[in-house]
């Protein structure tokens, strides 16, 4: 019995204005309101509105095919912003009962590096949007870019999560199969969901790859190799960016139709079931620990942290964020927490990524910039602006 | 008045290719001041603007409208006995930097096959656009126009003067760019006389080209006009810091890393101190860098290339300017930061103290001696209004009528028939 939890990541970040060195002190805004706006307007027309639409048909078509999302709060707060009718659409798919919505931070952050209490906060924070916006407890966390530690597996549990979703990463696997439910080292009822990379990058990087050998990828085949793996492993969890569907992989590469034709060959037959991580964890058992002292993530090559903490100009600008922190917290002011959260959107150090080679092209897709020193530069002259004006509302 | 008034080919550069454009403001104000006296000059100038994809100078595209905004207003300036003829080309004088984007990936052979290239299409250019001219005399600047300049000299027979703003033992030192360095020899053997910008560049030129030392004339440039009563600027940063201030192309010659480890040893000595390293160069990305892995870059600024407005801006809000060049003929940037009333200090390695015998000075590797200067003139206030006047005093002395004025003796000199 095969069991697919498919889950999407729904995220943007409030990418930065270019901060010019004689506005360094002054009274500016800092996020590129049109950018933001027509990307975020690029993307729900591509993928957001068309993708929530077929999801919902697919949904009330088959009673058994199951979704899971995870939305960051300053995603939320662009959608709020800049596209509320897709608020409405996420509601109507929570209202189907075939839908579980996940835990994260509010600002899609590294806070954890920097202490329990900022993570603990901004777990917090999400957890009230999602209140607020859904009217909506999760039950399953999972973190920034599926970063997990045991440090991190500790925290998630004490806040009452059953489970966490990472990466089925091999240096920690260790030759053992990702489809599989594990636990936590010291406690068995808290349960991992690992990412099978292989499978997930099939839809998410290689399905329009034409010199793939898997290509062109239909419905069929991939149900088709889910049903040949060894029966002891029942848990085939296919995590991605929602924007697969549609932006990453355009609606001509037939990443629709791959979709939409999913359920029917995966649930013929009875032969498998979709399930979402709290379905997961109810139904399977989870036999092996999964331990990781070192955090483990799904970017890059190294699945660790250096995708957004690999170089020292990554280190500076993520030491100088948080050197502010007891500032912002000292002052009560809307925009200044606001603006706070948006800065800490782990993105702006993805964004200074100085890797080569297959990642850096990937780094490079995703950034605003030139280069990841303009990122730099502009990120740092941010936070000394930032700086400035907390100084001056302390001062006040 | 009789006979014919004296006409001059110059092989000049109008585009400051960067920040401290020291070659192209001062062949501008030179070329004016000689205008004033009556000498009539054809301003040759390689054009990047006409270039598709400008492989030098300008990097981007605020830079070259900025330059662009600049010409036009000297278009204006220009007096009638100058005329301009422009030869679209990519050609700079600060090959490397950046000679592309990605300039790591050329070897030196590329860059040099595609100098030796453009260079070719250059000359032919050049020739075919002033064919059927007449010149009493050829006057280049720089290596990049020393090629055709002698080429014009042997079909013309007359005389060629090559004016010396910085040589590749400068730029790069002795492990620089062989093929620059023995175009540059040649022009120096052949020229019928060389005009140094310092005698600092003489001593470079008498000891590293070997021309005799009696073929060539220091002549020390003006004072820019324009940056010594800043209007009231809005939109300054309001820094409560002390200002330190490197400004040039960002690149081996200017001293960046230099500047940066004593920025290290000042940033460990007091939290009130900003730096700021404004220009662009092949350097710069590594300059970023190198301040980050020092743990300094929360108060190092890089604003990129600034354009003339800018750079009032940027002088009003310093303390001080730092100049660690490794070699630097002359210093135009230090000229235009002491009429804004800066403290400048300077490398050993540079034509400044000969005009500014005060002013202060460190060997450009002597970083902790740097950071003590450096120190020093941001505490002890005497220090530096003693600096600022002294400052103030030297610069009454120079102009670019001067300059032209010994300019164009030395064309009489050499032209003695045509009168001016």
């Amino acid at each position: 019995m095969k069991n697919i939890c498919l889950y999407f990541q729904v995220h943007q970040p409030f990418r930065l204005k270019q901060m010019s060195f004689f506005d360094i002190t002054s009274d500016v805004s800092y996020f590129d309101e049109d950018l933001n706006k027509k990307i975020l307007t690029k993307v729900a027309t591509n993928c957001y509105q068309p993708a929530n639409q077929l999801l919902l048909n697919l949904l009330g078509e088959y009673s058994d095919f199951k979704i899971t999302f995870c939305i960051s709060g300053i995603m939320l707060d662009q959608l709020k912003k800049y596209a509320p009718q897709l608020i409405e659409s996420f509601q109507q798919l929570l209202a189907t009962g075939s839908v579980e919505f996940l835990s994260e931070t509010n600002s899609h952050s590294l806070a954890f590096i920097k202490s329990k209490d900022l993570f603990t906060e901004q777990v917090r924070a999400h957890r009230k949007k999602m209140m607020e916006t859904f009217n909506y407890k999760p039950r399953v966390f999972r973190n920034t870019e599926l970063i997990y530690s045991h440090k991190i597996g500790g925290w998630i549990k004490s806040l009452g999560y059953k489970a966490m979703l990472t990466e089925g990463a091999d240096k920690v696997l260790k030759g053992r199969s990702p489809n599989k439910l594990y636990h936590y080292p010291e406690a068995r009822k808290f349960k991992l969901l690992l990412r099978n990379y292989r499978l997930s990058d099939d839809i998410a990087f290689r399905f329009s790859n034409r010199s793939w050998s898997g290509w062109p990828l239909t419905a069929e085949k991939f149900a088709g190799w889910i049903k040949k793996m060894p029966g002891s492993e029942n848990l085939i969890n296919l995590f991605m960016d929602y924007e697969t569907l549609g932006e990453h992989q355009w609606k001509s590469t037939g990443i629709f139709k791959f979709i939409e034709a999913l359920p029917a060959h995966f649930l013929k037959n009875q032969e498998g079931y979709f399930v979402t991580p709290s379905e997961a964890i109810g139904k399977l058992r989870a036999k092996a620990i999964f331990r990781t002292m070192a955090p483990i993530s799904w970017a890059d090559e190294q699945r660790d942290l250096s995708a957004w903490l690999g170089n020292h100009m990554q280190l500076e600008a993520f030491d100088f964020l948080y050197s502010l922190a007891e500032k912002v917290n000292k002052i009560d002011d809307h925009e200044i927490s606001l603006t706070w959260d948006y800065l800490q959107a782990s993105d702006h150090f993805y964004y200074m990524s100085t890797k080569m080679l297959n990642d850096g092209t990937v780094h490079a897709y995703f950034s605003p910039y030139k280069s990841p020193h303009q990122a730099f530069t502009n990120y740092m002259n941010t936070l000394t602006n930032f700086e400035y004006r907390l100084d001056a509302m302390l001062k006040a | 008045m009789k006979g014919q008034m004296m006409r001059i080919l110059m092989f000049g550069w109008e585009y400051p290719p960067h920040i401290t454009g020291g070659l192209g403001t001062a062949c501008y104000w030179l070329a004016n001041a000689l205008t004033e006296k009556g000498i009539k000059i054809d301003f040759l100038t390689p054009h990047q603007d006409d270039v598709k994809n400008p492989v030098g100078g300008c990097s981007d595209a605020k830079q070259a409208a900025s330059l662009k905004n600049e010409m036009e207003n000297l278009g204006e300036a220009l007096s009638k006995f100058l005329h301009k003829i422009s030869i679209p080309s990519f050609l700079s004088p600060y090959p490397g930097n950046p000679v592309s984007s990605q300039p790591e990936k050329q070897s030196e052979h590329a860059i040099d096959d595609a100098l030796r290239k453009e260079l070719a299409r250059f000359d032919k250019a050049t020739v075919k656009a002033l064919k059927g001219r007449n010149y009493d005399l050829i006057h280049a600047h720089d290596w990049p126009t020393y090629g055709v300049a002698l080429m014009m000299r042997s079909a013309s027979n007359k005389p060629l003067i090559l004016h010396v703003h910085s040589t590749e033992i400068d730029r790069n030192g002795e492990s620089g760019n062989q093929f620059i360095f023995k175009l540059e020899k040649k022009g120096f053997k052949k020229a019928d006389k060389i005009i140094a910008v310092s005698h600092y560049t003489k001593n470079v030129l008498v000891s590293h080209y070997e021309v005799n030392p009696e073929k060539i004339e220091v002549v020390y440039h003006g004072v820019p006009p324009g940056f010594d009563h800043p209007e009231t600027t809005d939109n300054l940063p309001g820094f409560r810091e002390k200002v330190i201030t490197f400004c040039g192309r960002i690149t081996r010659q200017k001293g960046p890393s230099h500047f940066i480890h004593a920025a290290s040893k000042l940033a460990e000595r007091s939290d009130q101190i900003r730096f700021i390293m404004a220009g662009d160069g092949d350097l710069r990305d590594e300059m970023i860098e190198l301040t980050a892995g020092l743990g300094i870059s929360k108060r190092f600024h890089f604003p990129g290339f600034l354009n003339k407005e800018e750079l009032k801006r940027l002088w009003k809000i310093s303390d001080v300017l730092v100049m660690p060049s490794v070699s630097e003929p002359f210093g135009l940037t230090g000229i235009e930061a002491m009429s804004a009333d800066l403290p400048v200090i300077v490398s050993r390695q540079s034509g400044l103290p000969e005009l500014f015998p005060h002013i202060l000075q460190v060997d450009y590797w002597e970083t902790d001696a740097l950071a003590d200067l450096i120190f020093d003139v941001i505490t002890n206030t005497k220090l530096t209004l003693r600096q600022k006047q002294e400052n103030r005093n030297r610069l009454a002395g120079l102009s670019w009528t001067t300059a032209a004025g010994q300019v164009a003796d030395l064309y009489t000199t050499l032209s003695p028939n045509s009168i001016k």
